[in-house]
């Protein structure tokens, strides 16, 4: 996508360009945030995408529901600030909808996961994966906390 | 029994439908409605009309200055505040006047017809119809027709009329031809070329009949009789009745206004949409009129009292004017240079539709004035601007002057004034309160400061700063940010080390740092001091002499002092220094006078800081060092979008909209007042990226929309719709760090303007 700064600029079309800003992402469009909604006290952050490129798409008309778009190239994923409200400490319900381009692909892909930003990058408190050879994985990790 | 997902639709126990929201979650995430693409990501949002959007920006200016509240008030904002100033809304209706001298046909001129009057009864009622009859022998249509004094813009002309024996009725404009009536149809008929035409049923035979056009000069309007649509062939006898003709500004026909005047009527004034919020950015300006106080002139009366646009009662009315022609009224005189350019500007009020002139002339030595300006009232306060001159050699003063224009024939005899300014320069910028002086109000200075992070852990002394021939009460008093939080610490015998301090704080030899704090003196009679002691280094160490409010260079070399008044007596003090050691204490000393070494003086202190490079916007602490990220929070070094609304009101001291900058001229991006036409100018390690320009000169305080986008070796830049050439070559500035909204790279050349909306994206528009 490109902007054309014209079409920004032009009385005739200004208003409509910057509502458009309001909206949500397009087909197909990159998506470098994912919008908390949550509104209360207890709000967080935006989850935010840090690599730059090949970044998740939106794919907002799938069945009439929105899906993110995860190519599956490594680091093309989207996570959250971490907070200590994310500590796990009791029980937990992990409730993920998804659909896979392919339900046998051939490496692990991970659903989501919780990781550890105190310890080593990659360490997690728990992962969800579908493994390849057709197969879900759900790990807890006992020695993390985020 | 519930569960939480990242798809709504949930629902809990027997169906009712669950709003995750309930649970006041941390994170809740719908993916129709949480993906946000790089267009709906802007990650700065300055919007006046929201204005939480605003507390991103630091705003430095000393003392108060005013702004137009959402009421049309003038009101006073307090220093160191974003003005957000509600100027006038979009015209929805312009100023009407009727413009038919005579409506009733008196006057107009005749071409192969000829007219009776009171022939029938016409939609008022009365007998007062017009019968216009073609003349015998005639067969090339005839109207009745006037000519117009001069005028541009946007009009309607419009008629009742009836049919006798003919069945249509012309209208006619010579630059843009003819628009045919069907009076027995009651439909529009051809019409002329960029016109647009209506009907309406008026009753018993009625219609009023109009076309709306553009006029670009004085022309004829002139009504034809007609038999045919399109053609001006008609039998020579026979004729229609026709009633109230209008000529008004705009597109509708209002109702009609009956005029034997023989000069334009006013019909009402201009309608306007709501007032629109807008950040006002300005630079010094001094108000060289010394109070409000209006005189009069001749045998013209002055009352005070008056309510006046600030909600007080400090307006002045004139009366008697139309007594005499000539100057009525005037203001003080300010006193003035020679040879230098002033501007003057006057808030008057009067009854809707009547004029007065308003100029300003020296006092003193040979005669120099403004033009005269002709104001037509409206009934509300309005602001005359734009009365500029340069004084001669030998003037010494300047006066505004409320005048009854001969030459201009002014109507108004009683009028109400206030709020009269001079000042340097071409622009009236916002009004300056004067009471028995001059006043100066100061630049306005803001930004979205660089990050930086205190490094004093408790920024308000309590107990962990110790004391030496002290004594200390916290939140003793009500701090510069309004609450009850200042901290009163008192010099007790006559130790010259009576202090209060922080201690142990690290620093990077060699590294340059600021030190501040907010001081409110009691009782101090000499100095209080501020200082930073490197261990086993230089005692950095500054002093505000209490007597004259002033700071000096107590001890060791500081560079970059200064002293702030931030209002209900406080100040903000602090200097730089370059570290000569890892190792410091924050110090505050009440009274470093040895001649006052034994009294009980006090001082209240709050909002120390220490911090690397220079001074920023105090960043509170409470138990350790904290930081402000808020320009890295947004910024892009790599690439990005800006876009701007604003207004200009000339440009003549290199007047910006913006400039994100190292706070130097090497690298910096900005853009010029859109009275200007460069665009996009872009400077890396000194030397020039891209320096866009060829774009459209924007009236003064007209808004406009500008856009520019950036990174490197692509820069682009656009205006109002139109685009300057793209430059392809160039680097990205380095080490940015700081936004300056409606100035330049340092603070200085501020935008004289307003601001309505500043969005950046971090990325170039070819990704949004």
């Amino acid at each position: 996508m490109a902007l054309n700064l014209s079409t920004l600029t032009s009385p005739a079309t200004s208003g409509d360009v910057l509502a458009e800003a309001l909206t949500t992402a397009d087909f197909l469009e990159s998506c470098p945030v994912l919008r908390n909604l949550a509104r209360g006290s207890n709000k967080g952050g935006d989850a935010e995408q840090d690599v730059a490129l090949n970044q998740p798409k939106a794919l907002p008309l799938i069945d009439g529901d929105g899906y993110l778009y995860c190519s599956g190239i490594n680091g093309n994923n989207a996570n959250t600030p971490d907070d200590s409200s994310l500590d796990i400490t009791g029980d937990l319900v992990i409730d993920v909808d998804v659909t896979m381009k392919s339900w046998t692909p051939t490496s692990n892909s991970s659903f989501c996961g919780n990781t550890n930003q105190m310890v080593t990058n990659g360490v997690l408190d728990f992962y969800c994966d579908l493994i390849k050879g057709f197969s879900c994985s759900l790990v807890m990790m006992e020695q993390a906390q985020g | 029994m519930s569960q939480l997902g990242l798809g709504l639709g949930l629902t809990r126990g027997g169906g009712v439908p669950f709003n995750p929201l309930s649970l006041d979650p941390y994170l809740l995430f719908d993916t129709r409605s949480s993906m946000i693409g790089t267009f709906e990501n802007p990650t700065l949002d300055l919007d006046p009309s929201d204005p939480d959007t605003l507390d991103v920006i630091t705003a430095t200016r000393s003392g108060v200055a005013t702004y137009t509240d959402a009421d049309g008030l003038i009101q006073s904002a307090s220093a160191d505040t974003v003005r957000v100033d509600y100027t006038q809304g979009e015209e929805l209706t312009p100023t009407k006047f009727q413009r038919i001298e005579n409506t009733d046909f008196s006057n107009w001129l005749h071409a192969r017809t000829s007219d009776t009057a009171n022939a029938a009864i016409s939609p008022d009622g009365e007998n007062n119809a017009t019968y216009l009859e073609q003349n015998s022998g005639q067969t090339n249509a005839g109207s009745i027709y006037r000519f117009d004094s001069s005028i541009t813009g946007v009009f309607t002309f419009s008629v009742y009329a009836k049919k006798k024996e003919k069945d249509f009725v012309v209208l006619y404009d010579t630059n843009t031809g003819r628009t045919y009536f069907n009076l027995d149809t009651g439909t529009v008929g051809t019409i002329a070329a960029g016109n647009t035409a209506n009907i309406e049923d008026a009753g018993n035979g009625w219609f009023r009949c109009s076309v709306t056009f553009t006029a670009s000069s004085g022309t004829v309007k002139a009504i034809y009789v007609g038999d045919t649509d399109n053609s001006s062939v008609v039998t020579d006898s026979g004729g229609i009745y026709i009633y109230g003709p209008q000529l008004e500004e705009g597109t509708t026909a209002s109702d009609f206004v009956s005029n034997t005047t023989g000069s334009p009527k006013f019909i009402t004034g201009a309608t306007y949409g709501p007032r629109v919020p807008m950040i006002l950015v300005e630079p010094s300006a001094t108000n060289l009129i010394p109070s409000t106080v209006f005189f009069s002139q001749g045998t013209a009366s002055v009352v005070s009292g008056i309510d006046a646009p600030d909600g007080s009662n400090n307006a002045y009315r004139v009366s008697g004017i139309q007594l005499a022609a000539g100057d009525r009224a005037a203001s003080q005189t300010a006193s003035i240079s020679p040879s230098t350019e002033y501007t003057g500007s006057l808030y008057v009020r009067g009854t809707a539709g009547e004029t007065i002139s308003v100029y300003a002339k020296r006092q003193g030595g040979t005669y120099v004035g403004s033009q005269f300006v002709q104001v037509l009232l409206t009934g509300e306060w309005q602001r005359v601007k734009d009365l500029t001159l340069t004084t001669l050699a030998d003037n010494t003063g300047v006066k505004i002057f409320v005048t009854n224009n001969n030459s201009t024939s002014d109507t108004a005899d009683v009028i109400d004034v206030w709020g009269a300014q001079i000042e340097t320069g071409s622009v009236a910028t916002s009004y300056i309160p004067t009471s028995g002086s001059t006043v100066t109000r100061q630049a306005d200075d803001l930004q979205i400061e660089r990050d930086s992070t205190n490094l004093v852990e408790y920024s308000t002394p309590d107990t962990n700063w110790p004391l030496n021939g002290v004594t200390r009460i916290e939140d003793f008093a009500i701090s510069p940010d309004g609450s009850q939080t200042a901290t009163k610490i008192t010099k007790v015998g006559n130790d010259g080390n009576d202090r209060t301090k922080f201690n142990d704080i690290a620093l990077v030899n060699g590294t340059e740092y600021s030190a501040s704090v907010y001081l409110k003196n009691i009782d101090v009679q000499g100095q209080t001091t501020l200082g930073v002691r490197v261990t086993g280094g230089t005692l950095f160490r500054i002093q505000i002499n209490w007597s004259a409010n002033t700071v000096f260079n107590n001890n060791g070399t500081t560079s970059d002092r200064f002293v702030q008044e931030v209002g209900n007596g406080w100040y903000r003090i602090g200097f730089s220094f370059i570290a000569d050691g890892t190792n410091s204490d924050f110090e505050v000393d009440v009274e470093r006078n040895s001649s006052y070494g034994t009294d009980t003086s006090s001082v209240l202190v709050w909002g120390a800081q220490l911090e690397a490079g220079d001074a920023t916007s105090l960043i509170p602490t409470s138990g350790a060092a904290a930081s402000r990220t808020t320009f890295s929070d947004f910024y892009n070094q790599s690439e990005g979008t800006i876009y701007t609304e604003s207004t200009g009101r000339g440009y003549f001291d290199f007047n910006t909209t913006f400039a994100f900058s190292d706070n130097s001229a090497s690298n910096r991006i900005y853009a010029r007042s859109t009275s200007n036409s460069g665009g996009l100018a872009v400077f890396s390690g000194g030397s020039t990226s891209a320096s866009m320009g060829g774009l459209t000169v924007v009236a003064n305080n007209v808004l406009s929309r500008s856009a520019h986008s950036f990174k490197a070796n692509n820069f682009l830049s656009s205006r109002d719709g139109i685009s300057a050439t793209p430059d392809t070559s160039g680097n990205m500035p380095v080490g940015i760090d700081r936004l300056y909204i409606g100035a330049a790279q340092t603070g200085g050349n501020q935008l004289n303007g307003h601001i309505k909306r500043v969005i950046y994206w971090p990325y170039h528009s070819d990704s949004l």
